[in-house]
């Protein structure tokens, strides 16, 4: 039996598992989002393959009256006969009782006529019901066919049930809004943070601000972005103490920004001074998330990652996943490994001075 | 761009089989209503397709009309249950359909139903296989059979096989069974390289 369960999606999705496997992996899979997502887009591979790779076959010329049979959509061989019998038996009605109007019994039974007090709107041949003439002489209006009730109680069906997946939709929206304008210290919206080697706490943000014109999101984004820009690469900074210092906004050590729109699910990872990976080794990035759950791969940086400022887009497969971290690591090439304190080269959001 | 994972749950998101005009969407919705001209339309859409899946899957042209027709049933029936978040309206459809052919080939295997040893191919072949845009992007098409292509031949067979269930333990124990170590390890490798591939990372 395989006993790794993310190996299992696969084998899953080509029924290649016996009973016993396929319990333990319903089982893993019940309490396992990360796998449950992974079912789901393996689903999509194999349908896409499937399509490919099949020929079209038409459909036998019965194929969809039976269908249409099976669900009672169609009308049976002898339902028009009863149409036309009701369509004969109504005309019969309406003949008899302008019959009777014409020859005054009707006036004579002190009903009034058809013509006189029915508007023209109602002057139809279906109406012109016994049923019909009598809740028109009460003064009630008339009642609708039961045919156009049902359609109402369909719609309205359809239309609660619509209401109530919309309902659930904005509320899962607005709890991922609630979420995302929770002040976190060192993110913004859109989540943007810095990502640091280990250990590094997060510059004072006051010393950064000399003036009003840098914005927090500025003073966070600093670096890496300042180099795509090709802007300057210095700035004055005032201490506590109030004197005046100019720094590099590049510092020498390896800094990452990843700024992710959560609404778009797109995301991009500036990297800056970051080392070229070795032979054999590769860059990896990692997400975090609130609900505690270890970190979920990502992707990889390109083997030959340059050491300038670099951009690299990437995608978390779904709007509904709120980064509360990114962790880059270095691993061996065919084998990435969880983030550890052995393979971590960067990570945010940094820890905030104590 | 970033380089794809290789152990099938760290995929990228391939972006495969959406629906990006509403079309079949809005067809649902319309099932939802009891519209029969909404299924109507469905079903000259779909039903091709996973008619010539289905008789990959099962062999056996009767069986892969029964599998549809059931399939059909479940839709219409299944309409207002439909999650347009959890997976693409055709995604959903062949998801089901693959069930029912699990199904078929479970009961075959407990010899609860009778195999119709009809001939291997439907009477109604498609003259040609256009790709249908309304089925799938024209990208996507393209997308996979590159992704195919890199296969090596052995890789491209196991998969194919894979995906029309040839490796279903359902399929009987006649089937190969001996040989499944290399076949996974095909498979894992196949795999690896179409989703790499496949992968929606793009500079």
């Amino acid at each position: 039996m395989n006993f790794d369960p993310f190996d299992s999606v696969a084998w899953k999705s080509f029924n290649m598992l016996d009973d016993d496997e396929g319990a333990h992996f319903d089982e893993a899979m019940r309490h396992d989002p990360v796998l449950q997502s992974a079912c789901l887009e393996m689903d999509r591979l194999a349908a896409a393959i499937a399509v490919t790779l099949a020929q079209p076959v038409e459909p036998g010329a019965n194929q969809i009256d039976r269908l249409q049979h099976t669900l009672r959509l169609k009308p049976t061989a002898h339902s028009h006969l009863w149409l036309a019998i009701s369509g004969w038996s109504t005309a019969a009605v309406l003949a008899i009782v302008l019959t009777l109007n014409l020859t005054g019994i009707i006036d004579q039974w002190n009903l009034p006529s058809s013509t006189t007090q029915r508007s023209p709107t109602n002057a139809k041949p279906s109406n012109a019901t016994p049923n019909n003439a009598a809740a028109a002489t009460a003064g009630f209006p008339d009642t609708p066919p039961p045919d156009l009730i049902a359609a109402y109680k369909v719609e309205s069906l359809r239309l609660n049930q619509e209401i109530a997946v919309l309902r659930k939709n904005i509320e899962q929206l607005q709890s991922r809004d609630w979420s995302l304008f929770q002040t976190v210290p060192g993110m913004a919206l859109p989540i943007v943070m810095t990502m640091n080697p280990p250990g590094m706490v997060a510059e004072d943000p006051a010393i950064f601000v000399k003036s009003d014109e840098h914005s927090p999101l500025t003073s966070l984004l600093g670096d890496a972005l300042t180099g795509l820009t090709g802007a300057t690469t210095k700035t004055t900074v005032v201490t506590p103490e109030g004197e005046e210092t100019e720094i590099s906004l590049f510092p020498d050590h390896p800094t990452a920004i990843p700024i992710y729109d959560a609404a778009r699910d797109l995301g991009t990872l500036v990297v800056n001074n970051l080392p070229t990976s070795a032979e054999g080794e590769v860059y990896n990035l990692w997400v975090t998330t609130k609900s505690g759950n270890p970190p979920v791969y990502i992707g990889s940086l390109p083997e030959k990652s340059a050491s300038g400022a670099e951009s690299f887009d990437f995608s978390l497969g779904s709007t509904m996943v709120l980064p509360s971290g990114f962790v880059l690591t270095k691993d061996p090439l065919d084998a990435p490994a969880s983030p550890t304190e052995n393979n971590i080269v960067l990570q945010g959001p940094p820890s905030t001075p104590h | 761009m970033l380089a794809t994972d290789l152990s099938p749950v760290h995929f990228l998101p391939s972006g495969l089989c959406e629906d990006p005009s509403g079309e079949v969407a809005t067809l649902i919705k319309r099932m939802v209503g009891t519209d029969p001209a909404a299924l109507l339309e469905l079903y000259n859409l779909w039903c091709p397709v996973l008619l010539g899946v289905a008789c990959r899957m099962l062999g056996n042209p009767r069986d892969a009309d029964k599998v549809v027709h059931d399939t059909f049933v479940h839709l219409w029936q299944g309409a207002g249950g439909y999650d347009p978040h959890k997976a693409p309206p055709f995604v959903w459809a062949f998801d089901i359909m693959r069930g029912f052919c699990i199904k078929r080939l479970r009961e075959r295997r407990r010899g609860k139903c009778h195999v119709a040893h009809g001939p291997p191919n439907h009477p109604n072949p498609a003259a040609e296989k256009p790709d249908n845009p309304r089925i799938m992007p024209a990208n996507d098409f393209r997308r996979v059979r590159v992704a195919l292509e890199l296969l090596s031949p052995e890789e491209r067979s196991n998969l194919e096989q894979a995906v029309f269930l040839e490796f279903s333990p359902a399929r009987g124990p006649n089937h190969i069974e001996t040989h499944m170590g290399s076949v996974k390890n095909h498979l894992r490798q196949a795999l690896k390289i179409v989703r790499n591939h496949l992968s929606r990372y793009e500079l």
